[in-house]
């Protein structure tokens, strides 16, 4: 069988290395949110679930102040549709991948799938040795993981912390230029990268900042689909 | 409904909506095989997406009032630099996200 040439250990280790930053900006980014639902007068026990859940950065750190405010119910539900909307664009692309982890595998990997590890899955060229089936399912627990024990720890023990960690979360940023980057080197056409500067910063300027996602995503996907002529011809001109 | 219970709600609503939206593109393109447009999306939309993200991250800067988002921008190019030079992605993150930090409590503090 082929799965014998893949070294286990290895496979893990290079999964966590290659999530290393997202574990980082995960626990502080998940204390921050642990120390708003303490200091919201909710408990450990309201993070716990939310991480585990709900497992969305953007959404859980914009619930606190929802929650406090005694937002409706129904009201809550479309916030958070607007907010996480994104994520219907993200499966597109990878649904033979994460078919390939089986049965529990397959819906966990679906639900597991906020921005950062989407990212990191876009940018995967697995070395020979390394199983991507297994590389691709510890990347997402142990992301997972963080995300659930930072928010844990924040909402028990944020009020102890005494320095500052204040802007670690650029880490997030930065990992999202790591893969553009690596995005421009591999890709032959960069038209969809301008596409995305393009109806990114447009919807920002014309719907604000609260809400310009969803639309972004939206103008992105039609414009590449607009181009796609042209887009293949480079792409497969120079392959 | 006591605050901690309507809380517990809160949370599991934005549980289900949450799992609903990422179940989405799964549930319609999952059991078939895909058109050729959705394939040639699944390759093309994450150089898209990416920039969007990026932006994302970004959204909340001030580009009119000091310090003009300096610390983010110049941050962005020295992560952008050195990836493009280093190739490895946890020096690049390592180090711009460092002088981020340094940045925001120092000169623009």
């Amino acid at each position: 069988m082929e799965t014998t040439a893949y070294n286990q250990p290895k496979t893990f280790f290079y999964a966590l290395r290659q999530v290393l930053p997202i574990i980082f900006s995960y626990m502080v980014v998940a204390f921050a949110f642990g120390i708003m639902m303490q200091e919201a007068g909710l408990t450990w026990l309201h993070a716990l679930l939310a991480s585990i859940f709900v497992y969305s950065g953007s959404l859980q750190i914009a619930l606190v102040p929802l929650i406090v405010a005694r937002t409706p119910l129904p009201v809550i539900a479309v916030a958070a549709f607007l907010i996480n909307s994104r994520y219907m664009f993200y499966g597109i692309g990878f649904t033979e991948r994460f078919k390939r982890q089986g049965k529990l595998g397959y819906p966990y990997m679906i639900f597991a799938f906020p921005d950062e590890v989407y990212c990191v899955f876009c940018g995967t060229n697995y070395p020979r040795y390394v199983d991507p089936r297994l590389c691709d399912r510890w990347s997402a627990v142990l992301c997972h993981a963080s995300w659930v024990i930072g928010s844990v720890i924040g909402a028990a023990f944020g009020n102890l912390l005494p320095f500052d960690l204040s802007g670690i979360d650029f880490a997030a940023t930065c990992l999202f230029v790591c893969i553009f980057v690596n995005q421009w080197l591999e890709f032959k056409s960069h038209l969809p990268m301008g596409i995305g500067l393009f109806a990114g910063l447009l919807c920002l300027i014309l719907i604000g900042a609260s809400n310009f996602m969803l639309p972004a995503l939206s103008l992105s996907l039609v414009l590449l689909v607009i181009f796609k002529e042209r887009i293949q011809l480079r792409e497969e001109a120079n392959s | 409904m006591s605050y901690s219970t309507y809380a517990y709600a809160a949370i599991a609503i934005c549980a289900v909506v949450t799992i609903i939206i990422r179940a989405l593109p799964f549930a319609v393109f999952g059991s078939r095989s895909l058109p050729k447009t959705v394939e040639y999306l699944g390759k093309m939309l994450p150089g898209s997406i990416m920039v969007v993200l990026i932006i994302y991250c970004l959204k909340s800067v001030s580009v009119t009032a000091w310090p003009f988002g300096i610390p983010e921008f110049a941050c962005v190019l020295l992560c952008a630099v050195l990836q493009y030079r280093l190739k490895n992605s946890i020096p690049s993150i390592t180090i711009a996200t460092v002088v981020y930090m340094v940045l925001t409590r120092t000169i623009f503090a």
